[in-house]
C-alpha cells in the first residue's frame, strides 16, 4: 500500500516540527527517516499513524485520503523504541491482543487466534515464550515481541519508530538485519525512524533525510551518499574531513577517501601521525596538517603500505582522492 | 522468610527486632489488652451486647457508609488521580496539594463544615431538601463525611501507578484496533486494579473507624445513624468498658476478615 504526505505542517508552540513535507512512498517499500533528534521524524511518523495531528496537509493511503481516520481505523502496524508491551499480559495475549479486540463480527474464534499467534511467534522465533511476561523477556526478545504483535492484526503498512534504539550494538545489529529479510518476506510497505546513518544505509531501500522539520534530500542509501544534496547530508551521513587549501577555500573528503605515502609524492601533503587506531579491517590514522587546527582523519586498509611500521611523530604524505569543493559548505 | 537479600539497610535481626518491638507497643499489646478486657465479660454476654439490635443496626450502618464511602472514592479518586497525572493545567500543583487536606484537618472541622453546608438549611442542604433529599441527618450525610475525610487514599495510591503507565501502552492498543472503552477495560484497569484496591482497602478501613466527622454529620438517632464508633463513647460514658471493648473486638474481628478478603482478591488479581 502506498503513502503520500501532502503538505503536511506541524507546530509545538512556538516549535515548528513539520514544515511543509511532502513524500511519496511507495507500495512494498522500506524506507527509513533519517534525521538528528528533534528533526520532525517521529513527529511524521506518528502523523502517518494517526497518532498525532497535521495542522494542515494530509496523509493519502493507496489513493484514498485518511487524514480525518483514527488511528484504530487505519490499519497500520506500529513499533515503539521502548516496545510499549503490555505488562500485565503474558506474550501470548500481548500478540494475541489486536485479534482479541475485534468487533465479534470480524474476531477470530480461540482456536484461530492460536493457531494465528503460534505463527507469528514462530516469525519471530520465539514460540517457546508464550507464557512467559514481558519483564522476563531481553530488550531484543521484547522488540520482536512488539513486531509480532504489531504484524497480528496483519497491517499493510508498519511504521517503526527508533526500533533498535535502545538495544546494544550487536543486538541491534543483527536484528536490523533480520527485519530487512521478514520485509522481504511479508509483503508489507514499512517506514522506520532512526538517527543511526549505517541502520538507514544498511536496512533501507531508500533513505529520507531530515532536519529542522523539512526534507532535505531523498534517495536510495547509494545516492544519498554519493550525491549528498547538501553539506548538512553530506555531513550527516558519514564523518567528514575538512581541508583547507588557502585562506577562506576549503575541501570536505570522507576519512576513506585519502591516499597516503611515507615518501613525499605528487599533490600529497604532509602532515605529522597523531594516533594509529587499527580497527580491524581498517585502521585510522589521525594527521595533524600545518596550518589548520582541525585533524584528518584517514581510513586505510589495514595492510596499507604506508602503515608499515608507523609510529606517532613521524611524517606521512597524504591526498585527498574525492572531495566536495568549498562551495557546498 | 529469614532471606538476608537487601545490603541497603543491614542487620536484618536488628530491623525485624525493632519492627517487631514497635508493632508490639503500637499495636498488638493494645489489641491484645482489648481482648483480655472483653474477657471479663462470659460468652453469653459477649453475644448478647454484640447482637443487641442497636449494635447491629451500627454494625450494619458503619461498615456500609464506610463500603459505600470507599466506593465513591475509588471513583472519584481514579477521576482526580487521572487528571493531576495525565493533563497539565494552571492550577495542577495546587489541586494536588488540596488532595492532602482531609488528612491535616482536624475530622471534627471537617464534619461541622459539611453538616453547616448539607444541613436542611444549609447552603447546599436547602436544595436538596427542596426536592426532599435529606443530606445531613442521614446515612447519605455519613457517607458524604466518610468520602471526604478518606478521599486522599485511592488518589495517593493511584498516582504514582498511573505515572508508571507509559502513554505508548494505549497508543500501541489503539494501533491494534481498541476502541478507549477497551483500551480502559483491557490495559488500564488490570495495571491499575491492584492499586486500587489497596486504596480501596485503607478508605474503607479508615472509614469504618472514622468518628469526630461523623458524630456532627449523623445526627446519632439510636438505630437510624448511629455508627459503632460512637456507640463504643456511649458505652464508655457508662463506665461499661467491658461492653465499649466487646464492640471494638466486634469491628476488629469483622474489619479485619473483609481486609483480609481484599488482600487476598489482591493476590487472586496478581498471580491471576
Amino acid at each position: 500500500m502506498s503513502i503520500e504526505v501532502r503538505n503536511v505542517n506541524k507546530q509545538f508552540g512556538a516549535f515548528r516540527a513539520l514544515n511543509d513535507i511532502n513524500l511519496d512512498i511507495h507500495s512494498g517499500e522500506l524506507v527509513a527517516l533519517l534525521g538528528p533528534s528533534g528533526c520532525g521524524k517521529t513527529t511524521l511518523l506518528r502523523i502517518i499513524a494517526g497518532l498525532e495531528t497535521p495542522d494542515s496537509g494530509s496523509i493519502v493511503f493507496h489513493g484514498e485520503d485518511v487524514s480525518t481516520r483514527d488511528v484504530r481505523d487505519r490499519n497500520v502496524g506500529f513499533v515503539f523504541q521502548h516496545y510499549a508491551l503490555f505488562r500485565h499480559m503474558t506474550i501470548f495475549d500481548n500478540v494475541a491482543f489486536g485479534l482479541r479486540m475485534k468487533p465479534k463480527s470480524e474476531r477470530p474464534d480461540e482456536a484461530t487466534i492460536a493457531r494465528r499467534v503460534k505463527e507469528l511467534l514462530e516469525m519471530v522465533q520465539l514460540d517457546w515464550l508464550g507464557d512467559r511476561y514481558p519483564e522476563q523477556l531481553s530488550g531484543g526478545q521484547r522488540q520482536r515481541i512488539a513486531l509480532a504483535r504489531a504484524l497480528a492484526v496483519e497491517p499493510k503498512i508498519l511504521l517503526l519508530d527508533e526500533p533498535f534504539g535502545a538495544l546494544d550494538a550487536k543486538v541491534r545489529k543483527e536484528l536490523r538485519r533480520w527485519l530487512a529479510r521478514l520485509h522481504e518476506e511479508i509483503n508489507l510497505t514499512s517506514v522506520f525512524v532512526t538517527h543511526d546513518q549505517e541502520e538507514a544505509m544498511e536496512v533501507a531501500d531508500r533513505i529520507v533525510v531530515m532536519n529542522k522539520g523539512v526534507i532535505e534530500q531523498i534517495g536510495s542509501p547509494a545516492e544519498v551518499y554519493e550525491h549528498p544534496a547538501n553539506p548538512f547530508v553530506y555531513h550527516f551521513l558519514g564523518d567528514a574531513n575538512r581541508l583547507y587549501m588557502g585562506e577562506e577555500h576549503h575541501i570536505l573528503f570522507r576519512p576513506h577517501e585519502i591516499s597516503l605515502s611515507r615518501n613525499a609524492a605528487d599533490e600529497h601533503r604532509p602532515a605529522e601521525v597523531r594516533d594509529i587506531r587499527p580497527l580491524g579491517a581498517i585502521t585510522r590514522v589521525t594527521l595533524k596538517v600545518d596550518g589548520q587546527e582541525e585533524p584528518i582523519e584517514a581510513e586505510v586498509a589495514k595492510d596499507d603500505a604506508s602503515l608499515v611500521d608507523l609510529a606517532r611523530g613521524q611524517t606521512l604524505y597524504f591526498k585527498p582522492k574525492a572531495g566536495v569543493p568549498a562551495h557546498l559548505s | 522468610m529469614l532471606r538476608r537479600t537487601s545490603p541497603v539497610i543491614p542487620g536484618f535481626g536488628l530491623t525485624l527486632g525493632y519492627t517487631l518491638c514497635y508493632l508490639s507497643f503500637l499495636v498488638l499489646i493494645p489489641l491484645a489488652a482489648l481482648f483480655v478486657k472483653t474477657a471479663e465479660l462470659t460468652w453469653e454476654q459477649f453475644v448478647a451486647i454484640t447482637t443487641s439490635a442497636r449494635v447491629l443496626a451500627a454494625l450494619k450502618l458503619s461498615f456500609a457508609t464506610a463500603f459505600g464511602a470507599a466506593l465513591l472514592n475509588g471513583v472519584i479518586g481514579t477521576l482526580l488521580a487521572w487528571v493531576l497525572v495525565r493533563y497539565r493545567f494552571p492550577g495542577r500543583k495546587l489541586i494536588d496539594a488540596l488532595i492532602d487536606l482531609p488528612f491535616a484537618l482536624p475530622t471534627a472541622v471537617a464534619g461541622i463544615a459539611l453538616t453547616a453546608l448539607y444541613a436542611p438549611n444549609g447552603l447546599i442542604g436547602q436544595f436538596a431538601s427542596a426536592v426532599g433529599l435529606k443530606i445531613a441527618y442521614s446515612p447519605l450525610g455519613i457517607t458524604l463525611a466518610l468520602t471526604f475525610v478518606t478521599l486522599p487514599f485511592v488518589v495517593r495510591t493511584l498516582q504514582p501507578v498511573l505515572a508508571d503507565i507509559p502513554r505508548e501502552v494505549e497508543e500501541a492498543a489503539s494501533c491494534l484496533g481498541a476502541k478507549p472503552l477497551q483500551v480502559f477495560r483491557h490495559v488500564l484497569v488490570p495495571a491499575l486494579l491492584p492499586a486500587w484496591l489497596t486504596g480501596f482497602a485503607l478508605a474503607f478501613a479508615r472509614g469504618v473507624g472514622e468518628y469526630g466527622s461523623v458524630i456532627f454529620i449523623a445526627g446519632n438517632m439510636p438505630g437510624k445513624t448511629e455508627i459503632l464508633p460512637l456507640l463504643i463513647m456511649v458505652k464508655l460514658d457508662q463506665y461499661d468498658y467491658a461492653g465499649a471493648t466487646a464492640i471494638g473486638v466486634l469491628m476488629l474481628v469483622v474489619a479485619f476478615i473483609l481486609l483480609l478478603l481484599i488482600n487476598l482478591l489482591q493476590r487472586y488479581i496478581r498471580t491471576r
